[in-house]
């Protein structure tokens, strides 16, 4: 009977995630955690065996890991994770290969779910090791992604300029505008961990609307203020891929995906901006399937963390939200959790396709400049929602620091700085000396 | 090598001081983090700053409406044969043609040393990813060719060079003994900031910067870790074609590569980084009391390196093999149609495969 009700929850969970993740701006921990939120006191009666309720959140993870491709490429409007897809997304969707697009981030997706699957006996073997080795270098490792990030962006001048100095001014626009992007985001870090705006019932949710401001609404606004519509899509029937095409890019996805899931603070973004580099990757394709692996085992990798028996990793927001109500049980729940990951990502697969069709009709029907504007209005109301004119105003101070990449074409990563700074320092002792600095204690 | 690849590397070497280990493992400091930046130092100096200082005695800045092919194969055999003429070097940097935000036509330079002369090409339009949007060649000469008035040096790079988006190449033509022209591609690139000697002066700077804040002895092993992470990349960079000016002030020419590889491989790039990451791993286990210590670095490098990379290549063979009996199946089925029902699958593709080399990507 518990495997019915299993199988129902992987079933439910898949397709509600599968809407959420079209929805642009709702991201898939926030509508977790008001589940849980409400499902708790049925929990604690034992009403909800907890096998079904780590089925059902597994299975918003990996639907929403694998779905939420699909307004990064067809909205332009991603979350972190998805944020690398959306450039050459976006310049597939106006090559009327948006679809096509959508579908190598779903072949990287299974790609990603069938490497976590192999890897998984060795997780508890492996990774005793690697916590304890790893565990007290932390801050370092974070300073690492912060030094790389800087350091990696290069100039992206024409060098046309009659002298040297103006030369070197016009390339370092972008250079300068992406250390201010990272300084502007680790002061706003500080002032949302240490101050934070969010009522105290949505206290969980204190990062989103910074979230969203940072990625989600600039790409709505260009989109709102470019002239240009997506010409009609092709449907196509099969991929411009090949075997070492899905292994490299699959490869090189996972790789980056599976740094992003045991480090904190580092997301799937950034795995996938690691990724890309570890591999020399050249081809749209190759990024494009790689930045589908990446998120979906930064997602669900991360969470897998939780239930590897004998290592407690907790990793992600669904991790933490789950571990208030479960401690792993040992293998029994671990098989379980990585069946639950088989079904709910070939589900989530043929899902994928569908809704992508859906989004096709929809910009097709509508115009799309119009559709950008639901999509901010829509955003703007889930905010409100969320946290009041706080939280609006909050994403509003945010989408002024996510515009800068927009206006200097300089890397929109940047933004990771309202983390990866204010964490960093914590990491190391100097979080609370700073934050007395800005006058926040 | 790529910029990701120098830095893991860098930060790879550092681990292997025991004390940086210890001070970040037990003072949360960041030295190793000094590993890897002075690892990405070397192309940092040049690609964001060098490149702007460098003065050209000739420009090309082809129009975007019109651009004149012959013009631009003139002005590149003109400056070839002025270094001749002068005994001088001569440098020329080539611009890009813009053609919108995410749109430029693509020209390419070809050096045809048996015949000395220089042939120009011009190209269709590409993206900024350099992908080619077929059919978008222009109309008229699109091809160009100039003769030179001397020999040109036997080449260490491919012949061929795109100029395709952002900052255009450049090249300096300077006269040999013998005569000959020898061209330095990208010459602002791989000079000083390329040295031993360099990596040696800024760990001495290093040193002596951070001396009068923690003592001299005690910022010693800065000045180590800084010297190292630069050295690893300069060493790396002679696995490739363009080599290096090892020994500056002391030596003025660059040294050639060892022709290994290019920096865009994607194979060595991710070998080297897996390599570094378990080198990182292992010695942060090994410097700090973990149990990997009673692991021999024998059976670890077994585990975590030799084995996947064996895997690895056997996988690679599989799909060579499987590669190849698919090739000879499209061949033989190819060959069974007409021609014009072939032509249809020749539709362009949203991306082709492109060649990578190590000049253009370090230009990237």
């Amino acid at each position: 009977m518990e495997m019915f009700g299993v199988l129902a929850a992987i079933l439910a969970g898949t397709l509600i995630a599968a809407v959420m993740a079209c929805l642009p701006a709702l991201h898939i921990y926030n509508v977790a955690g008001i589940a849980l939120l409400m499902a708790l006191p049925a929990i604690k009666a034992g009403i909800f065996p907890l096998s079904i309720v780590i089925a059902f959140m597994m299975s918003l993870v990996v639907a929403y890991s694998v779905l939420n491709t699909i307004p990064s490429i067809f909205l332009g409007a991603p979350d972190e994770s998805a944020v690398f897809v959306t450039m050459p997304g976006n310049r597939a969707l106006m090559l009327s290969k948006g679809y096509e697009a959508t579908m190598m981030t779903g072949v990287g997706s299974l790609g990603g779910i069938a490497f976590l699957l192999l890897i998984a006996p060795v997780c508890p073997i492996v990774l005793p090791y690697f916590k304890e080795v790893i565990g007290p270098h932390m801050h370092w490792v974070l300073g690492t992604v912060l030094a790389f990030m800087v350091l990696s962006e290069w100039p992206k001048s024409e060098n046309r300029e009659k002298t040297s100095w103006k030369r070197f001014f016009n390339a370092w626009k972008n250079l300068f505008a992406g250390l201010l992007t990272l300084i502007l985001s680790g002061i706003l870090g500080f002032i949302v961990l240490y101050r934070p705006l969010m009522p105290i019932d949505m206290s969980f949710q204190n990062i989103m609307p910074t979230f969203v401001g940072l990625f989600a609404v600039p790409w709505v606004i260009q989109n709102m203020l470019s002239q240009t519509n997506p010409p009609s899509q092709y449907i196509c029937k099969t991929l411009d891929v090949d075997t070492r095409l899905f292994l490299r890019g699959t490869g090189s996805g996972c790789f980056g995906g599976m740094f992003a899931a045991i480090f904190p603070i580092i997301t799937g973004g950034i795995g996938g901006l690691l990724a890309g580099h570890a591999t020399a990757q050249r081809d749209d394709r190759l990024f494009i399937i790689s930045q589908g692996a990446s998120k979906v085992v930064y997602y669900v990798g991360g969470f897998m963390l939780l239930f590897v028996p004998g290592v407690l990793m907790n990793r992600g927001g669904m991790a933490w939200m789950l571990s208030g109500v479960y401690q792993p049980m040992g293998y029994g729940d671990y098989y379980m959790v990585l069946g639950v990951i088989a079904i709910s990502g070939a589900l989530s697969f043929v899902l994928l396709s569908f809704f992508s069709q859906a989004i096709i009709w929809l910009i097709k029907k509508i115009n799309y400049r119009l559709i950008s504007l639901f999509t901010f209005a829509f955003i703007c109301i889930v905010i409100y929602n969320m946290g009041g004119w706080e939280a609006l105003a909050l994403m509003a101070v945010s989408t002024g620091i996510g515009m800068i990449p927009v206006f200097f074409h300089s890397r929109r990563m940047n933004c990771m700085g309202v983390l990866l700074i204010p964490v960093m320092l914590n990491m190391a002792g100097y979080g609370t000396i700073v934050a007395n600095w800005m006058g926040l204690l | 090598m790529k910029g990701l690849t120098h830095f893991i590397s860098g930060l790879a070497a550092a681990t292997f001081f025991p004390q940086a280990v210890q001070m970040a493992h037990t003072e949360s400091s960041f030295i190793l983090v000094l590993g890897g930046i002075f690892g990405i130092l070397p192309d940092t100096i040049d690609f964001k700053f060098a490149q702007f200082f460098e003065k050209y005695h000739y420009v090309v800045d082809p129009d975007p409406n019109k651009p004149d092919t012959q013009a631009i194969a003139n002005t590149l055999a003109q400056a070839i044969n002025d270094a001749h003429a002068s005994g001088k070097p001569k440098s020329i940097l080539f611009n890009t043609i813009k053609k919108g935000a995410d749109l430029w036509r693509q020209y390419r330079l070809y050096f045809d040393i048996e015949n000395s002369k220089v042939k120009v090409t011009m190209g269709p339009l590409v993206n900024t990813s350099k992908k080619v949007y077929p059919g978008t060649e222009i109309e008229g000469q699109k091809v160009a060719e100039a003769t030179l008035n001397c020999k040109l040096c036997p080449q260490v790079y491919d012949k061929e060079t795109h100029v395709d988006i952002m900052g255009g190449p450049s090249f300096c033509f300077v006269p040999q003994k013998d005569g000959t022209i020898k061209m330095d591609f990208l010459s602002w690139h791989r000079r000083w900031s390329h040295s031993l000697t360099a990596g040696l002066f800024l760990g001495i700077l290093g040193w002596l910067i951070l001396g009068f804040w923690l003592g001299f002895a005690n910022a010693i092993i800065y000045g180590m870790v800084i010297t190292t992470g630069f050295w690893v990349h300069v060493l790396e960079d002679q696995l490739g074609y363009m080599g290096s000016n090892l020994l500056w002030p002391f030596t003025k020419e660059k040294t050639v590569g060892t022709k290994s590889m290019h920096s865009g491989d994607a194979m060595p790039n991710f070998c080297t980084v897996w390599l570094a990451l378990i080198l990182i791993f292992y010695n942060l286990g090994k410097y700090s009391d973990s149990s990997l210590q009673e692991m021999s670095f024998l059976v670890y490098f077994s585990y975590t390196f030799i084995v996947p990379l064996f895997i690895l290549n056997v996988i690679d063979r599989i799909l060579k093999q499987w590669e190849m009996g698919t090739k000879e199946e499209q061949n033989n089925k190819l060959s069974a149609v007409p021609v014009a029902a072939n032509s249809i699958n020749a539709t362009p593709s949203l991306h082709q495969l492109e060649t990578i080399k190590e000049v253009e990507d370090n230009f990237g």
